[in-house]
Order: structure tokens, then C-alpha cells, then sequence
């Protein structure tokens, strides 16, 4: 907090007037009561005039006063002010006291900072104390369970892997629905750079910043709060501040922790091989009961069951039988079969997950003169993850730096950058990934051969999961640039004009080999692949801001012009045929099978402009307008106009509520407006002709879309209403908001029919209204000397319904369904009815179209009672939308020790477990996990798991209630236990300024129904359709790690 | 200082006001407009070679379009993870089965590519461009298009020539706005027969030019006046118009199989042999996943297809055809080049126009027999086989489809599985008869909202 009133000073400072004539001098020094520090900049102003100053560095003011009655007012953002009567005194030190309530605080809005006070629109804050020492690996994980309104759900535990974050519900269908990420007022880059897949999990471009330099988010809710981003503003917007110095002695503070990171638990178990073998020859005699298949009888099941999945070649044996012709390696022969005891067995997911170093290095040297302060850091972090293969490594500096020029001019930059490691291994929907191997190869396949090549499973197509892990390269390296510098100055008192240049540079490359090892290079001889994308982005913001308190009105003015470009390039190329798998570079590659470069531009042009008027504090009124014109716009619909407004009423401030002192703080709030949504695609409002349709070594064109001149941006309409109320001088506090947000125009693909030659046009059409309650309640339950319990909670309830589609209901993901009336992320399928268990139940299932049903198969339910079982007997089944969701976070303090507990729950939603549906689809080819162990057979008829029967010819493993899951749960995200060294064992030292010690565990329990291995999954990562399908992700680890603060 | 500081700041708000940086005009850096391409000949021929790189596609005859049906028809087993792919092999599709829909949408695009040229060639005004033969590729693209269409959509259960059958949407101009994409209902499959012949014409014939010869790459790549006469050949056996068919087939061959390549094997393990008429063709970087399907894990596939059992897919004795499609070890020797994945797709050659021309003359005629013998026997003893010989029509064209079936497998036109359907034998493999034309996809019919019928049966 205190580093953003350092900034915020910096902003109100305002210029000395001159002495006046026939007064004395009154010096002294401002301490803080908390620690006895000097508080710099802090405003000494005579009471009823504007004649003051602020203290420097030190602390220290001098002041001339013209009469003795004179009352200084000492104010400080985030301090109590105090009001102290000059009498005869010359000297007059004050301390401070903080503020505790929350009515002191100040936030970070859009183009500006505002008292909380006066706020009028929805903003969260989460400070860096809630974050601090956590083990992150991206930003937006500190946003996490911190912030009511906003859902930010890891997709996976993949080092580096993408956080989706949805600030009051999924408003898009087509387009991000993720919010714009600020810092320091630039506006940067967000999402994937990766172009080579690896299955679900991509990139994300926030795991280039280090969480220790935030000093916090503020999370941009309602249109009131956002609408100033204008064209961006629809998902609301998430700004950043990072730390910055403040004057006085150069301090260095040193962080380090380490830890260990391990699978969270073992929910997933896999039959091993000898059930394995029995399951196969089971499901081959329940296809082929007569042994007559693919033309021949065989001699027996087992011979049957190893031709098939032995790949191996068949031969007719006499008399009249056909048997496979065996290879002897002693995987899969038809005597194994007849023996199952004999197979081998391989535990693959112990094979596949490690425990993995995390720890994390950081070091900050912050400090300042009177003119200047400055703050450089650097850390470097390294997580080793949990898995074989994967890894993630980041280095970072940062430097902000603020210079006073003149009483009137000001300069600043700050300037950070940093370099990502990221090694992942494919996973998700990949017959190459390490976990979908994992669970999916068959355990009686052994790691190797003899001869120490890998053993590939002859029956599948997927790859060995130690192969996939250990044999290829995939390394992704971001290196990253966010940097602005600003002028300022004050024109007249009050009149402030600020021009300010931000870039956001990436470059993002890719390299990945594929050895001879693997199944992907043992056809090409090895396949190198190199990507390297750059994205530069950079915004240039010209604001003049008008400050004037006039008797008992107050008003904050803005106008702003603002031109934001950026520029995108690719390159991409692929080479086949390696001299051996030593080289890896493109180079040694005799083929080069691929080489493209692609580049993309887009530009805003923005016109913004804001008025904030508070008469006598308490009635509160506040309008802004932007102006946003886009290259991205159809040529008929350049320029989008985004308005809001809104009002607060601060009751408290009343005289008529002086009475009730139970209540400390009482504001009502409400606003309504417009933002957009312009993450449409650069150039989707054109007709065009794309090249690379290439064919017998010439170019090609050919179309690949039509035209939309009147394609415009998504358009998030918000209303909110508010209160805060403190209570028992805001020992409790709650903030409660009540929202509706409509998001119109969304961008979908107006389906065409394919006979068209599109399937497709990008059109306007389409709406989602997400409306819910977020309640955030902070209260100090216990508070003395020695001891202290404050607990925070907030919670969300969202709901989210599409209400209008461009055409028919369409599915998404696996299971996923898109339909009017219904909430983005439902899951649609079939009903399980029961199993056939009699000659009855089987006629009844052929009667109904399932021709192909024996004893064991499901019989599904005939939905629409037509007699026939087909597509049209689907319905909604559930949804990946919670109830509710939020985090609860409770801090004790005794002594010096201190403890936090933070829980985050979600309640409600459904996961569509398609890792069990091929786990436990029993189709053939698959490893299994154990459910199958409870598959129907006439011995064991009382089951929901139907028969093993290869190839499963009555789709009993079709998109059904079958899989699907709840995925409530309710998670210890962290723990953490400190110690911090007393000051007077400290100040022994001489050397160290401050001290703590601190064990924390990350993710130590998860209280859940769900069976799969972790309930926060989203296999298509971030996505608007279809959240919560689980297939084959990298889960989530535990991490418990140790680590030290330490000021010098 | 303070005024000098002034100054410079407003010099610096004058010129964010004024300047105004011109960040909205921007362009595509890899798409053109389509008024752009349309207007010399350089942009006419990058959209035909567009036109041929939609047929390549692996939802279309880069694999799916003919390998699914062989699935279909049983030349085929699965063995990978598709559930997409094992419906096939289940015989038991449902109408949202994405391969379905991805080949429609992608020989459609094909079609709409084509229905572009035909549409803006005659307005190009460039002496460098042969227009004849523009058009003429772009309607043999179409052609064939739409015979593929047909004969996996359309047609009824016994039979494509059934009075009465559908056949599919028939577009014959380009969509350029999103209102030129609205639905249109199918047509019957006469009608769509007639577009087919409608393109197929002598004069759009005489604008091609001969195939060529020797390996360059354009040789059989693209639309030759031998192509386009086998491509109508192919069209009319299907239509019935046996008459015809004969004497196009014959056309182009010489009847003694001095015109087929001495090697069966060689006609895969070289490319662009003579005997093939049209090829599409592939390299290392404009490359097809066929033999990736194809072959198993070990050797870098992802053994998602392997070849029936020789009981399912049977060869005589001593067929050389059988260690060219069914080598063992699950993949075929058609598809090879793995490394690369540059393995050619014959679409048509003289083999077939030789039992083309059989089956036509004998349906024509039964007096045509022993023509009709000397031509398959042309094709079997190439093969090493011995004579065929017999004196029933029906016997004779029950071991025509059994060589036909085994000599053209696994090419880029499903001719076994559209052999089963043309002679009504398709339906006798099916629980559910209504099974042997695939559904239009569920989307289509969705999108379509009544418009575009579903087949019966899904």
C-alpha cells in the first residue's frame, strides 16, 4: 500500500505559494506512529487555506503560519490525518497513525487514483500483502480466490500453462473474454504466443512477470469503473501497479523460498497387467463369441486377442483354426492371455510423475532522494514441475525510477524485463502427451525391450509415456519487454498535463525436436520445428487532468487523447530428416518440409474524457466517455463511443446518521454503462483471398472468408449497484454488489451452410447476461496487543444464460453445448437408463434402434419417446458453471508469529470427465483405470459399468450422464506459517532491518467428489464454450516450500 | 525554466493532437482482396492451383474421401483411436460424425473455388491467359467434385440411378457475400447428373490441353483432355449411360494393355507413371498423412488404418496386386513414403477405363462379351493372373468388380464402395440399409433449418 502512496503523492503534491508577510516559521518532522519511520511527502497545509507544503525526505516541513491560532491539517492517503493548533510553538513533530479502515485507502483507477471513499464504481483491490511469498507462477494466480467477481481457474498444472480469468462471468462466445491487463498504464499483452501444440494447455504471456514486483490489482468491474478502456473494457480490466521507491535510505530487501512440489494425491488408479490382459481377452470373446472374425476362425480367444493387439500377423493352423503368428517377445502371445498372471506390468503414472524442485530468488534495492526515488529488482524462479518433461524457469528485472525536475515538471520511467523458460510436455487431447499416455497406455506394456529401446504398444497408436516424456525437445523462451516513461507538469494549480509513451515487446520462440525415438520423428527421421512470433505494442497517452475543491464542491476532470499500435510478425519452419537425433537445430535437417512468416497490424485511436464531482463528500457523481476507432472495425462501423455514469450517496456522512455509531461507513453506489469488446481478429471485417493453397510446387489463392463492412465490437452493457458498510469502526466491513451485464453483438460465426463453400461469417449477432451478488466481508475478529484474527471472505453468485445465437445450438468441446436459455459451459448427451440385464431389456434397447445390444450394454433413455434412440435424444445434462465460487482467508497474528489459512471453494458445476470415458471406455485399444474393474458380467450384474466388449459396437462410451461429474470442491490453496525476528534481536545485528522466517504449503488438501486427478481443470484452457472437461491435463502439485524475508 | 518547460510540453500535446498518428489503415499481409486476384492471368492460375489444393486436403482426396469409404466397404479395419473413423468401421455413423462433416464442407470448398474461376475468368482481360482452359480446369474440378458428392450423399438405397433420388445442394456460382451463402435445398440427382455432364462437354474437352508426358510434375497434376474424357467415362458408368461410357473409355485406351504399366507396384513406387491420367500430386512440403494412417507406431504412424484381412478383402492366388495392397504388417504399399509424406493419389488411370469400358460394353450389350473379356483379362494378366473366361454376363461382371475391387483400392475415388452402391450390393452389408449413403451432416441440416433434407435413417 504505502508504494502506492507514494505515487499517488507524487501526484498531489502541489506547488508551494509564496510566503506571505508577517509570519513565523513552524518547522518539525512527520514519523510514523507504526515503526517511527519519516513519512516524506506527507501534506501540511494551514487549515482553511491552501497555503501548505510537504515534508521531504526526511520527513521534515517548515512552514510559515500567520497566527498562532492557525491549526495545521497533517494528511497523508492511507494515514489519519491530524489537526493539531499551532500555538506559541516553533516546533511541532507529529507521527501518524495508519489508517486501518478501509475508508483511508486509495485505489488505482483507470487514468487516475481515487480515495476509496469516492469511488463510485465496483473495484477490487488485492494487495501484494495477499500474494506475497506464494509460490506463483503467473500473476493472475495472485488474483485467485482474492477478488469477488472474478473466476480465474487454472487450467492445469502445466509449467507456464494459461490462467483464465473471467471478471463477472464468460461474456464472449468467439472472442477473449479475458479481461485487459494494465500496468503502469500500459496496456499489454495477454494470452498465447506458442505456435507448436501440445495438446490443451498453451502459453501464457502473464507468466513473464514476477509477482514481487506488483504492489497490487485493481480489478475493474462494472462500466463505471471500466468503460474509460473503452473498446477493451467489456471483460473489465485488471490494472497493475508495481512497486516503486520512496525517499529516504536505500533499503534491500531479499526474499528466497524453496520447496518441493508433488502430485496433490492419487485419485486415478490403473488396472495393471495381468487385469489388463484379462479385460483385453474378455472384450475380444464378448465381441467374437463364435471366434469367427475379420473373415477366419480362430483357434482361440487368446490367439484372436493377440493377433489383434499384437499387431502381430495371423496364420492358419490346422486343423481349421487360425492362430497369431507369436514374436516371442513375451508381451501380448496368446499363451499370456491363456496365463494373465504372466504379463508384465508397468506402473506408468508412478513412471510419469516426480516430485520437482520450486524455489524462487529475489532481491530489491529501493530508495530515494527528496526529487528522486527508484526501485530495481530481480529475481530468478525455477520450478522443475511434477511431471517428466515439463519445467519452467523465469528471470526478471524491473527498474522504476521517478524524478522531480522542477516544483512543476516531473519525469519517470519504469522499464521491465525478462526472460521465460518454459519446457512442457504435450498433454490433453494427444496421443503423444505424457499424462494422456499416462493413463492410456496399457500396463502390460514394458518400458523397454531389451535392447533398451523404448517398448511401443503394437496395438495403439498412442505413445510410450516415458518416451513422450523423456525423448523430445519443446522449449519455449519469451523474452519480454514492458516498459513507459512519462512527462508531466503542472500548467496552473490544479491543471496538470501528462504525456506518457508504453511498450509491450515480446519475443516468443519455440524449438522442438522430435527424435527418432518417438513415433512422431521415427517417420520423418526426426522433425525440428521453430517458432518465433514478436509482438510489439505501444501506446502513446496525452491527458490533461483538472483538480479544484471549491467550498463544499470537489471535481477531478480528464480529457485524453491516446493512439495504441500493435504489430505482430511470424516465422515458422519445420524440417524432416536428421543426420541421427544429436542436432536439433533446422539446420541438419535435409528436408525443410515448411518455412512461413505472417504479420499482423491493428491500431486504436482513442478519445477519452471523464468529470468526478463530490459535493461536501458525500454525494458523489461521475461520467466518462471514450471514443475508441480500431482497425479491426468494418470500414462502415470505424468508431464506437463508450459512455458511463454513475452515483454514490455516502450516508454515514449524514447528520442524522452521527447518532448510530455502530456504523462507521454506509455508501450507497450505482452505475450503468457501455464498454466494448474489440478482440475480433485484425482483419475479420474483409472478403479475402489467402495464399498457401498451394499445389504442385506454385502458389495458391483461394477464399477463405466474406466480407462484414458493418463488423464492430462486442458490446458489454453494465449495471451495478453497490454498497459499502462498515461497521463498529470498520472492524467489519462488507461490500456488496448486485450487477446485470449484458454483452450484445457478440462476434459469432453466423453459421452457413457448408454447400456454401464457408461454414461461416463473422457477424455481430448474439448476446450472454451474466448477473450475480459479490459479497467481500473483511473483518477483525480478534484485536490486542499480542494477538490478532482477521479473516477475509468473499463470494460470488453468477449467473450466466446465453440469450440470443446467430443460428441453431452448436456443440463445443466434448460435451459441451451452446444454446439459448441455457448457461455457456452446459453439457449436453445422453441419459444412461440402466444396464440389460435380461433377453427383456435387450429387446427393448434393439426395439429402440440400439441394434447392436447384448447383455451388459447400456440401454439409454429414449428422451423424446419417439421409439428411436437418436441424435435428438440429448439434453442439457449439467453445467461447468459454479453456483458459487470464492475464498476465504484467515490471518492470525501473536507475537511474532504469524499464520494464514486461505480456502477457495467452487460449488455447483459439473465436469465432463472425458479422460474416464476413454479410461473407462473398455473400447479396445485404451489402458484402463480401475472403474472397469466393476464392469458388468452375468456374475457381477449389479454395476453402473457395462460389459468390456471390443470396439464397443453400442457406443455405450457415447457423450452420456455416464461422465459426468461434480466438481465442487473446496481447496487449502495455501497455508502459511511465520516467524519474524524480533526488532531487538535485529537491531543487534546492525546490519539487518527486518527478519521472517516462513513454511507454506500450497494446495495441502482438496475436499472433492470428483474422481479425476484434479477438479480445477480446463483441458481446452482458456475457453468460452467448454470449461470443465477434463482430458488427460497435467493436475494441478502441492508444493511445500520454506523460505526467508530479509531487510536489509 | 518553467516557461521553457512549457513550451516543450505543449509542443508535445500539439503534436499528439495534430499528428495524428494514422494507426487505423492497416492491411492484410497474406490475404488479398478478392478483386485483387481475379485480374491478370498470374491470379487466375494461383486460383486454379487453389482449386486443385482444396481436392488435396486431407478431409477430401488426401485421405478421407476415399479412405473411409474403404473402411466403409470393408478394404479397410480400424485400428486407431478415432471414434469418428470407428463408426465407419462399425457401419453405424451418426449424423454428426465430424468426418462427415469435414469432407462435405471441404468438397464444397473445392466446388465454390471452381464456381469462382468460372465466374470471374471471362472478365479477365490479359493476353497472357488461356480462359478455354482456365474454365476447363475449374469445371473438371467441379465435376469431379460433385460427382464425389453425389456418390456418397446422393442416390438411394439400391442404386444411384433409382427414379426419384436425391442428389445434393447444386451451386454453380460463387459465394462472395453472406447472402449468396444461404441455403439451398438438393436437387435430385438427375439434376446434379446434368450439371456434371453440363461440364463435362466436348468443347470444355477440346480446351484441355494432352496429358503430358514423361515425370515433370504438372503431367498428370492437373486436368488433361485424357482426364477429363476417363473423368466422364467414370460418370456416365455411374449414370447408366453405358453407351457413352464405353466409347470414352475406349477412347483413351488401347484395348490390348500395351498402355498399362508392365509392374502393378511400379505404378506406386513411381510416380506419375503413364498409365495414370490424373495424379495428385504431393512433395515434402505440400505434403498428405496417408502413410502416417497407414503405418504402425514403431515405423512413426499412428496405426490408425491397417488393410483387411485377406478373408475380408480376398486376392487369387498369385495376384501380384496383393503384395502391393496388403504386404502385411497392417499398411499398404501404395502409401509409403512416410518421411516425407509426399506419396501421389492416383484419381484415375488406364486400368480402370480398360474395366470401365468392360462393364459398360456388357451392360450395353451382352454380345460384347468377349471385348469385354479381352479387356479385363488385359488388366488381370498384367497382374500375373490367368484368363478369365466364361460365357454369363452376370458371372463375368460378379469377377470384374473382384478384380476392380482389388486393382483400384485404396486410390483417390472410393470405386469399390461406389461400385457397391451403383450395382445395389451395398445394402445387403448394412442392419440398417438406410446406412449406405452417409448422412448430410447435422450441421448442414441444422444450419439449413429445413432447407437441406436429411437422409433417411439418421
Amino acid at each position: 500500500m504505502k508504494k502506492i502512496l507514494q505515487i499517488v503523492c507524487v501526484a498531489l503534491l502541489l506547488p508551494l505559494g509564496t510566503a506571505w508577510a508577517q509570519e513565523r516559521t513552524v518547522t518539525g518532522r512527520v514519523t510514523s506512529a507504526e515503526d517511527g519511520s519519516s513519512l516524506p511527502g506527507v501534506n501540511v497545509v494551514i487549515k482553511g487555506t491552501s497555503v501548505g507544503t510537504a515534508t521531504d525526505s526526511e520527513g521534515r516541513y517548515s512552514l510559515s503560519v500567520p497566527s498562532s491560532s492557525s491549526v495545521l491539517v497533517f494528511s497523508f492517503i492511507g494515514l489519519r490525518s491530524q489537526e493539531v493548533v499551532v500555538g506559541d510553538r516553533s516546533s511541532l513533530d507529529i507521527s501518524l497513525a495508519l489508517d486501518a479502515t478501509q475508508l483511508s485507502e486509495v485505489v488505482v483507477t483507470g487514468y487516475g487514483v481515487q480515495a476509496r471513499t469516492e469511488v463510485t464504481g465496483a473495484i477490487t483491490s488485492v494487495s501484494s500483502k495477499d500474494f506475497e511469498n506464494l509460490p506463483l507462477r503467473n500473476i493472475d494466480q495472485a488474483l485467485q480466490g482474492r477478488a469477488a467477481g472474478v473466476n480465474v481457474v487454472q487450467s492445469s498444472g502445466t509449467p507456464g500453462a494459461g490462467i483464465s480469468v473471467n471478471i463477472r462471468g464468460t461474456g464472449s462466445l468467439t472472442s477473449s473474454s479475458q479481461p485487459l491487463f494494465v500496468i503502469d498504464g500500459v496496456p499489454i499483452n495477454t494470452g498465447s504466443y506458442t505456435a507448436i501444440g501440445a495438446g490443451g494447455q498453451l502459453t501464457n504471456a502473464l507468466s513473464d512477470l514476477n509477482p514481487n514486483d506488483i504492489e497490487s490489482f485493481e480489478v475493474l468491474k462494472d462500466a463505471a469503473a471500466a468503460a474509460i478502456y473503452g473498446s477493451r473494457a467489456a471483460n473489465g480490466v485488471v490494472i497493475i501497479t508495481t512497486k516503486s521507491g520512496k525517499a529516504g535510505r536505500t533499503k534491500v530487501d531479499f526474499n528466497y523460498y524453496t520447496g518441493v512440489e508433488t502430485r496433490q494425491n492419487d485419485p486415478v488408479k490403473k488396472i495393471n497387467g495381468e487385469e489388463a490382459t484379462i479385460l483385453m481377452r474378455e472384450m475380444v470373446a464378448n465381441r467374437y463369441p463364435t471366434l469367427s472374425a475379420f473373415g477366419v476362425t480362430w483357434a482361440s480367444h487368446s490367439e484372436l486377442a493377440a493377433w489383434l493387439f499384437d499387431g502381430a500377423a495371423g496364420a492358419a493352423n490346422s486343423p481349421g483354426g487360425f492362430v497369431a503368428v507369436t514374436n516371442n517377445d513375451g508381451v501380448r502371445e496368446a499363451s499370456i492371455f491363456d496365463n494373465p498372471s504372466t504379463a508384465p506390468n508397468t506402473d506408468w503414472l508412478d513412471l510419469i510423475f516426480r516430485s520437482g524442485r520450486i524455489s524462487q530468488y529475489d532481491v530489491a534495492f529501493s530508495g530515494g532522494s527528496e526529487k528522486t526515488n527508484f526501485r530495481l529488482s530481480g529475481t530468478y524462479f525455477n520450478q522443475e514441475g511434477i511431471m517428466i518433461g515439463s519445467g519452467f524457469e523465469r528471470v526478471t528485472a524491473r527498474l522504476n525510477l521517478n524524478n522531480q525536475v522542477t516544483d512543476r515538471l516531473r519525469f519517470g520511467a519504469n522499464i521491465g524485463v525478462s526472460r521465460s523458460v518454459a519446457v512442457r510436455p504435450q498433454n490433453d487431447n494427444n496421443i503423444n502427451g505424457v499424462l494422456s499416455t499416462g493413463v492410456l497406455y496399457s500396463s502390460d506394456i514394458p518400458v523397454r525391450r531389451a535392447d533398451g529401446t523404448y517398448y511401443k504398444d503394437p496395438g495403439s497408436s498412442t505413445e510410450n509415456p516415458v518416451a513422450a516424456g523423456l525423448e523430445p525437445f519443446f522449449e519455449s523462451v519469451s523474452s519480454r519487454i514492458i516498459g513507459s516513461s512519462y512527462g508531466e507538469v503542472d500548467i496552473a494549480k490544479g491543471l496538470k498535463f501528462r504525456t506518457e509513451l508504453g511498450i509491450d515487446f515480446i519475443l516468443f520462440k519455440d524449438d522442438r525436436f522430435q527424435p527418432t525415438t518417438t513415433n512422431t520423428g521415427a517417420g520423418s527421421n526426426g522433425l525440428g520445428q521453430s517458432s518465433s512470433r514478436t509482438d510489439l505494442n505501444w501506446v502513446w497517452k496525452n491527458n490533461i487532468t483538472y483538480d479544484k475543491t471549491f467550498g463544499d464542491h470537489k471535481l477531478t476532470a480528464l480529457a485524453g487523447i491516446e493512439y495504441q499500435q500493435s504489430t505482430f510478425e511470424s516465422l515458422f519452419a519445420q524440417a524432416t530428416v536428421f543426420p541421427g537425433n544429436t542436432i536439433r537445430r533446422l539446420s541438419a535437417g535435409a528436408v525443410k518440409a515448411d518455412a512461413s512468416s505472417g504479420g499482423s497490424i491493428w491500431g486504436i485511436e482513442s478519445y477519452l474524457t471523464r468529470v468526478n464531482y463530490a459535493f461536501k463528500g458525500k454525494y458523489l457523481l461521475s461520467g466518462s466517455v471514450r471514443v475508441d476507432g480500431s482497425s479491426r472495425f468494418g470500414e462502415d462501423k470505424r468508431y464506437g463511443v463508450f459512455p458511463a455514469a454513475s452515483v454514490g450517496w455516502r450516508i454515514s456522512d449524514e447528520p442524522f446518521m452521527s447518532s448510530i455509531a455502530a456504523i462507521s461507513d454506509l455508501k450507497l453506489r450505482a452505475s450503468y454503462g457501455i464498454a466494448g469488446n474489440q478482440e475480433i481478429g485484425d482483419f475479420s471485417s474483409l472478403a479475402l483471398f489467402g495464399s498457401g493453397a498451394n499445389y504442385i510446387g506454385l502458389g495458391g489463392l483461394s477464399p477463405t472468408q466474406l466480407g462484414n463492412a458493418v463488423l464492430s465490437w462486442e458490446q458489454a452493457t453494465t449495471f451495478n449497484i453497490g454498497a459499502d458498510i462498515g461497521l463498529l469502526k470498520d472492524r467489519i466491513y462488507l461490500a456488496a454488489e448486485y450487477f446485470i451485464k449484458d454483452n450484445n453483438e457478440l462476434l459469432q460465426q453466423l453459421p452457413l451452410v457448408g454447400s456454401s463453400g464457408f461454414t461461416g461469417v463473422t457477424t455481430n449477432i448474439g448476446s450472454i447476461r451474466n448477473s450475480g451478488i459479490e459479497l467481500s466481508l473483511n473483518t477483525v475478529n480478534i484485536s490486542n496487543s499480542n494477538f490478532r484474527w482477521s479473516s477475509n471472505l468473499n463470494l460470488t453468485f453468477i449467473k450466466n444464460e446465453v440469450t440470443e445465437l446467430a443460428g441453431a445450438p452448436f456443440a463445443a468441446g466434448f460435451a459441451s453445448w451452446v444454446e439459448e436459455g441455457q448457461a455457456l459451459g452446459s453439457f449436453r448427451g445422453f441419459r444412461v437408463d440402466r444396464i440389460i440385464q435380461d433377453a427383456t431389456d435387450q429387446a427393448e434397447a434393439v426395439a429402440q434402434g440400439q441394434t447392436a445390444a447384448q447383455l451388459g450394454d447400456i440401454i439409454f433413455k429414449d428422451l423424446n419417446g419417439d421409439g428411436t434412440l437418436n441424435a435428438a435424444d440429448q439434453e442439457i445434462l449439467g453445467s461447468a458453471q459454479p453456483k458459487f465460487f470464492g475464498g476465504l482467508t484467515n490471518t492470525f497474528n501473536y507475537k511474532n508469529f504469524d499464520i494464514s489459512l486461505f480456502f477457495r471453494f467452487v460449488y455447483g458445476n459439473e465436469i465432463y470427465n472425458n479422460t474416464r470415458a476413454f479410461s473407462e471406455g473398455m473400447n479396445g485399444v485404451f489402458g484402463q483405470t480401475d472403474g472397469v474393474l466393476d464392469r458388468w458380467t452375468p456374475e457381477n450384474p449389479s454395476t453402473t459399468v457395462p460389459r468390456a466388449v471390443y470396439g464397443d459396437p453400442n457406443n455405450n462410451r457415447r457423450v452420456s450422464d455416464r461422465w459426468l461429474e461434480d466438481g465442487s470442491f473446496l481447496r487449502l490453496n495455501n497455508f502459511q506459517i511465520g516467524y519474524t525476528i524480533p526488532q531487538e534481536v535485529l537491531s543487534k545485528t546492525r546490519v539487518l532491518r527486518s527478519a521472517r522466517i516462513y513454511a507454506s504449503g500450497q494446495n495441502l488438501f482438496t475436499i472433492t467428489k470428483y474422481s479425476g486427478f484434479d477438479p480445477e481443470v480446463s483441458t481446452f484452457n482458456i475457453t468460452n464454450t467448454s470449461p470443465g472437461t477434463d482430458f488427460l491435463t497435467y493436475p494441478q502439485a502441492r508444493a511445500v516450500t520454506f523460505g526467508v524475508n530479509i531487510g536489509l | 525554466m518553467k516557461i521553457r518547460n512549457l513550451k516543450y510540453v505543449f509542443v508535445f500535446a500539439l503534436a499528439g493532437v495534430i499528428s495524428s498518428c494514422n494507426v487505423l489503415d492497416q492491411e492484410p499481409q497474406a490475404s488479398l482482396a478478392p478483386s485483387q486476384v481475379f485480374t491478370d492471368a498470374s491470379g487466375v492460375n494461383a486460383a486454379i492451383i487453389g482449386a486443385y489444393s482444396a481436392i488435396q486436403g486431407g478431409n477430401y482426396a488426401g485421405l478421407r474421401s476415399w479412405a473411409l469409404l474403404d473402411l466403409y466397404s470393408g478394404n479397410l479395419r480400424h485400428t486407431g483411436t478415432f471414434p469418428s473413423f470407428a463408426q465407419f468401421q462399425n457401419r453405424n455413423i451418426l449424423a454428426n460424425n465430424v468426418e462427415v462433416s469435414n469432407m462435405w464442407n471441404s468438397v464444397f470448398d473445392a466446388i465454390n473455388r471452381a464456381n469462382n474461376l468460372i465466374r470471374f475468368v471471362p472478365d479477365v482481360n490479359d493476353a497472357a491467359l488461356n480462359k478455354d482452359r482456365a474454365i476447363a480446369e475449374a469445371k473438371f474440378i467441379r465435376a469431379f467434385s460433385y460427382l464425389t458428392a453425389l456418390t456418397l450423399w446422393g442416390g438411394d438405397n439400391n442404386g444411384y440411378t433409382v427414379a426419384g433420388a436425391p442428389g445434393v445442394p447444386l451451386r454453380l456460382t460463387p459465394t462472395l457475400t453472406p447472402a449468396d451463402g444461404a441455403a439451398t435445398p438438393r436437387v435430385s440427382f438427375g439434376e446434379v447428373r446434368d450439371a456434371i455432364l453440363n461440364d463435362l462437354t466436348q468443347d470444355m474437352i477440346d480446351a484441355l490441353p494432352n496429358r503430358g508426358t514423361g515425370g515433370s510434375l504438372s503431367a498428370a497434376g492437373r486436368a488433361s483432355r485424357e482426364a477429363a474424357i476417363a473423368l466422364k467415362a467414370k460418370a456416365q458408368l455411374i449414370f447408366g449411360n453405358y453407351a457413352e461410357a464405353s466409347t470414352l473409355a475406349l477412347s483413351i485406351i488401347t484395348g490390348t494393355g500395351s498402355d498399362l504399366a508392365p509392374s502393378y507396384a511400379s505404378l506406386y513406387s513411381t510416380k506419375n507413371n503413364a498409365e495414370s491420367l490424373w495424379e495428385l500430386q504431393f512433395d515434402a512440403v505440400d505434403n498428405n498423412a496417408i502413410a502416417f494412417f497407414f503405418f504402425g507406431t514403431a515405423q512413426g504412424g499412428r496405426n490408425e488404418l491397417a488393410i483387411a484381412t485377406n478373408a475380408n478383402f480376398p486376392h487369387e492366388a498369385g495376384d501380384a496386386r496383393a503384395s502391393v495392397n496388403n504386404p502385411g504388417a497392417s499398411t499398404t504399399a501404395k502409401y509409403t513414403r512416410i518421411t516425407n509424406g509426399d506419396d501421389n493419389v492416383i484419381m484415375i488411370r488406364k486400368a480402370e477405363m480398360y474395366l470401365v469400358a468392360a462393364e459398360a460394353l456388357v451392360r450395353e450389350n451382352a454380345t460384347n462379351l468377349p471385348q469385354a473379356l479381352d479387356l479385363l483379362n488385359a488388366v488381370r494378366s498384367r497382374a500375373g493372373l490367368v484368363d478369365y473366361n466364361t460365357a454369363d454376363t452376370a458371372e463375368f461382371l460378379t469377377q470384374l468388380a473382384a478384380d476392380k475391387r482389388v486393382e483400384l483400392a485404396f486410390e483417390g475415388f472410393p470405386n469399390h464402395w461406389v461400385d457397391l452402391r451403383r450395382t445395389g450390393n451395398a445394402a445387403a452389408l448394412f442392419a440398417n440399409a438406410n446406412l449406405v449413403r452417409l448422412p448430410i451432416p447435422e450441421r448442414e441440416v441444422l444450419t439449413a433449418d429445413g432447407i437441406v433434407e436429411q437422409n433417411a435413417g439418421y
